[in-house]
């Protein structure tokens, strides 16, 4: 986390993680809507889960707010921006303080439980706008699917990192 | 670490399914639309009947109700469809609306049991 504002390199790779998870986030909400109101795969997910490994957690936190920001710009659904962010934070932090308890090899396993945060700060930027717990009603369908969704993208993340690991030597 | 992880993940996904499964229907004859927390209109279920909020128009009818339709661009609501029992609500986070099925009883009872 140096801060080095003339790094170019720095700065092309947080460029290029932001674009890809943007673009990730954007072709995602192009597919039907599950069932369960917030419940989807978190495809963008891969890139903050490999941000906090590779880069570490201030970069993914920069990565993960443009994209949250730029994601509901372009969606043109500005309502999800506060479920998006409380949500995305949450698993972050969840992601931070665990990535010291695990190796390299473990990494799928984290993301099952940073979905299960992002789940639940989702619902309480939901409770706190509608002033209302009954959305907390959906808590247990949405932990289920962000558990699934989280082993999945986990897996991606992973696979991820040894592909990259492997181009970079 | 890991298997604590994973034993963890485990029981959050049975414990989740289980009450999925096994909580009883929790019935009810009232149906309540709530903006912002407040109640703005009120309504039984089995009397048909139209309400139209200022972004939703919902709709009450055989026992059932629905969202039918909303001004925003995701219409999760709408997509929700129909409930019949106060299992879970119909929420539209855009236009800050819920609706809920409520019965007789505890509400808090019913939102916590």
């Amino acid at each position: 986390m140096t801060h080095k504002p003339a790094d170019p390199r720095r700065l092309a790779r947080l460029a290029l993680l932001t674009a890809v998870a943007l673009t990730i986030f954007l072709v995602e909400a192009q597919l039907p809507v599950l069932p369960i109101p917030g419940a989807k795969l978190g495809l963008a997910n891969i890139v903050t889960v490999y941000a906090v490994f590779v880069l570490g957690p201030g970069d993914a936190l920069s990565i993960l707010l443009v994209r949250v920001f730029l994601g509901a710009v372009f969606s043109g659904q500005m309502s999800t921006f506060f479920y998006s962010l409380s949500g995305g934070f949450l698993c972050w932090v969840v992601l931070c303080v665990l990535r010291r308890f695990f190796s390299q090899k473990q990494i799928w396993l984290l993301s099952p439980v940073s979905a299960v945060f992002h789940n639940l700060g989702q619902l309480l930027a939901a409770a706190a706008l509608l002033q209302s717990w009954a959305v907390f009603a959906w808590l247990p369908y949405l932990l289920i699917a962000g558990i699934a969704a989280g082993l999945f993208t986990g897996l991606a993340a992973q696979f991820l990192l040894e592909r990259l690991e492997k181009i970079q030597k | 670490m890991k298997r604590g992880v994973m034993i963890l993940l485990a029981a959050v996904v049975l414990l989740s399914a289980g009450y999925i499964l096994l909580r009883p229907a929790q019935a009810g004859e009232t149906v309540r639309v709530y903006q912002a927390g407040e109640v703005i209109w009120e309504g039984v279920l089995e009397e048909p009947d139209v309400f139209h909020a200022p972004h939703n128009t919902v709709v009450v009818e055989d026992g059932r109700v629905r969202v039918s339709q909303a001004d925003c661009p995701d219409q999760v609501c709408v997509n929700q469809g129909w409930i019949s029992d106060g299992t879970v609500p119909i929420v539209c986070l855009p236009n800050q609306l819920i609706v809920q099925i409520e019965g007789g009883g505890n509400q808090l009872d019913a939102q916590t049991g």
